[in-house]
């Protein structure tokens, strides 16, 4: 038997072992057909990782399910540290406006965004939050494992964060990591379930889109 | 400290503006203030509106807020509060300052005058700050130019030359000095003392003391009878750390919360000082301040949001003394959850947003409001979150009025807009074929082809308006080698070319 077999039979034994003690993300219907059929739904609680180069539409992802979200009337909050966000583009999306909390933390070396997303995932007053980082430099991003902080942020208000970026994002430990990418979405990691899977992003609302 | 422009100031004009505020008085809309460059041009306090634009036509008139000024002079009062815990507004143009007690603590009266002016500069305010022994003299000197610090006993000789009226004294106390033949200040306090007051009664004495470099007891009341209700100390012998002014700080709530609770009031705004052992180069007091999201005196809310607050505090001496205020009240009304509030939710909304407000400021966070402009930039403005008639929308029903159902169908749908906005469109090389399609664009990596290009989308400004703009916008398919990517860039009458957002 091969060192990996082993180590992978090991594994499983220790999985059977632990029995209920593993942490069941529970899935939650998002209403965009693409990321229900691929993933069971958003993890909630949970920290999902959106990544692509810029221009993939990483964005009209992430718009689509606030779309959903805010039609039912749902508070959801956007964490805009690169204070570049246009919400009029998100109202093309279908967001509705007055359901959407901006949240556009100054730009200092203490990444006030880290603290002002835990908060808004601890929480609870909102179903989603979707996070975009500033672009830094490599080594800029603090060392401290955000991923746990914020892991237990969204367990404690039982919410997701949705984190854009260009590349993963290692201290983030995110529970399903897609990328974005050449019109398509795929599933790079998925802790409740298989990864591999991809499907189109959503399509361009009518009118809104360039080129329609 | 006069403030000669603080009426205009609060309002984002500066000297060089062309601009002034008007009031309705004596049947007409009035000046009441204006930028030292309208006053350059001619006009006059008390003019009419209509002369005054008669006069300079591009002159911006804009109506006093009573109101926004007396709150923003309440906020510049609290501003002052590192300098001096005596700190009033008793005119509408100028800040007094007992600084007795705490000059010292900024290297003598020279230093708190220079520390007054650096403040009030860094708050975008003009002042004028003069240091004398008797507020009136202080502020006809500084009314005069006259800044800095006059000797102790000294202000009679420097008022003396000057006229009578800075002392901003009544018209029939001025037409009674001018009959006798006085004009100037120092004429003035030659007079024998018994014979002012006995021709022009207590303002003349008054005026008269001042003259003669005496001082004036209680032109300002400085106790406060209402505020001694709202704040609660104690004394901490010197404690070093935040951490114990931690341990005192849920007796202290409760203290305070006890006696808003007796007069049905809750926190809406709460100063917390902390009075240090005088050390040289430290000032007297800290004070921070801390907004809460919705009006309470529960001590459980307010722990958390002042421990957050005193974090950031850095405390350079040891603290004698803490003290909390409750600097603005709201009468209590309760709370009562919203009808869409997620029953996941481990906290009210408002005192989540009160507290991110408090640590990111009160800009970091907003709603977002349509603005029905053309200009992209402007397309939107924040907007309190969240709206108050959020909660109470329903849904329209369908409207069986055949004109509205037709206007509804030629209604144009929104158009491409890009996910991405610059804050400043970022000016580009373009190559144009013979139709003005771009063809290549010049980005930071260097020149790139155009695969696609949609447009253009021609923005205009109004006519009527001060604006003056022209873009046609198009959007482009590039690929820079990184894939392809949707630009949304503009091309002004002049031909200059810009990208002002990224479709993501």
């Amino acid at each position: 038997m091969s060192a990996a077999a082993t180590l992978a039979e090991l594994r499983a034994q220790i999985r059977a072992l632990e029995g209920g003690a593993r942490v069941v993300r529970r899935r939650a219907s998002s209403g965009v057909d693409l990321v229900d059929e691929l993933l069971g739904g958003l993890p909630r609680p949970g920290i999902v990782e959106i990544t692509g180069p810029p221009g993939s539409g990483r964005v009209r992802f992430a718009a689509s399910l606030l779309a959903e979200a805010t039609a039912r009337r749902r508070p959801v909050a956007w964490v805009d540290a690169t204070r570049r966000l246009y919400p009029i583009a998100l109202a093309g999306h279908g967001v509705e406006l007055g359901h959407l909390l901006l949240v556009r933390p100054p730009a200092d070396g203490s990444h006030p965004w880290l603290w002002a997303t835990e908060q808004l995932l601890r929480s609870g007053c909102f179903e989603l939050v979707v996070v975009e980082p500033p672009v830094l430099a490599k080594g800029q991003l603090p060392r401290r494992p955000i991923g746990a902080r914020w892991a237990r942020a969204a367990e404690h208000g039982q919410s997701t964060a949705l984190v854009l970026g260009e590349r993963p994002t290692r201290q983030l430990a995110a529970d399903v990591r897609l990328a974005v990418g050449a019109g398509q979405v795929a599933v790079v990691r998925d802790r409740g379930g298989p990864a591999g899977g991809q499907g189109p992003l959503p399509a361009w609302p009518e009118h809104v889109g360039p080129f329609a | 400290m006069l403030l000669p422009q603080f009426r205009l100031e609060r309002c984002g004009y500066d000297l060089t503006d062309l601009a002034g505020l008007i009031a309705e008085e004596k049947s007409a809309m009035r000046l009441q203030a204006l930028t030292r460059a309208a006053a350059e041009e001619g006009l006059r306090p008390f003019m009419t509106a209509t002369e005054a634009r008669a006069l300079v036509p591009e002159i911006e008139l804009i109506e006093v807020d009573a109101e926004g000024e007396a709150r923003d002079r309440r906020a510049l009062v609290r501003a002052f509060d590192p300098l001096s815990d005596r700190v009033r507004a008793p005119w509408p143009d100028a800040l007094l300052l007992d600084v007795t007690a705490t000059a010292r603590h900024f290297g003598g009266e020279e230093g708190i005058v220079d520390a007054a002016r650096s403040l009030a500069a860094r708050l975008g305010h003009l002042a004028r700050v003069t240091l004398a022994d008797d507020p009136t003299a202080a502020r006809a000197l500084a009314r005069c130019g006259i800044e800095g610090v006059i000797p102790r006993g000294g202000a009679a000789e420097v008022l003396a030359e000057l006229p009578v009226r800075v002392l901003e004294a009544s018209q029939a106390l001025l037409e009674g000095l001018r009959a006798v033949g006085v004009s100037t200040i120092g004429a003035f306090a030659a007079l024998s003392r018994s014979a002012v007051a006995t021709r022009f009664g207590e303002e003349g004495a008054r005026l008269h003391t001042v003259a003669q470099g005496g001082v004036v007891p209680g032109l300002v009341d400085w106790a406060e009878p209402d505020s001694a209700e709202r704040r609660v100390r104690v004394a901490m012998g010197g404690a070093t750390s935040t951490l114990q002014l931690h341990f005192v700080l849920p007796g202290l709530l409760s203290q305070l919360s006890q006696r808003l609770g007796s007069r049905g009031e809750a926190v809406v705004r709460l100063r917390i000082a902390m009075h240090l052992e005088p050390t040289r180069g430290v000032p007297p007091v800290v004070a921070v301040t801390l907004r809460v999201g919705r009006p309470t005196r529960s001590p459980r809310i307010l722990e958390p949001l002042v421990r957050v607050r005193l974090e950031g505090v850095r405390i350079e001496a040891p603290v004698e003394e803490l003290v909390l205020e409750a600097v603005e009240v709201a009468p209590e009304q309760g709370w009562q959850p919203g009808l869409t509030d997620r029953t996941e939710a481990t906290e009210p909304l408002p005192d989540l947003l009160a507290r991110l407000a408090d640590h990111l400021g009160p800009d970091a966070l907003c709603g977002v409001e349509p603005v029905d402009v053309w200009r992209p930039e402007a397309a939107w403005r924040p907007a309190p979150w969240p709206p108050a008639r959020l909660w109470s929308q329903r849904r329209a029903l369908p409207d069986d009025d055949p004109v509205a159902i037709q206007c509804a169908h030629e209604q144009q749908g929104p158009l491409p807009r890009p996910s991405l906005l610059l804050p400043e469109p970022q000016p580009v090389e373009a190559q144009v074929d013979g139709g003005g399609l771009p063809t290549r664009l010049r980005l930071e990596h260097g020149w790139v082809w155009v695969r696609r290009a949609e447009g253009p989308e021609r923005l205009r400004s109004d006519w009527w308006g001060d604006e003056h703009w022209a873009r046609d916008y198009w959007v482009v398919e590039i690929d820079d080698g990184r894939g392809a990517r949707l630009l949304w860039v503009f091309v002004t009458p002049e031909q200059r070319w810009s990208v002002h957002g990224f479709f993501d």
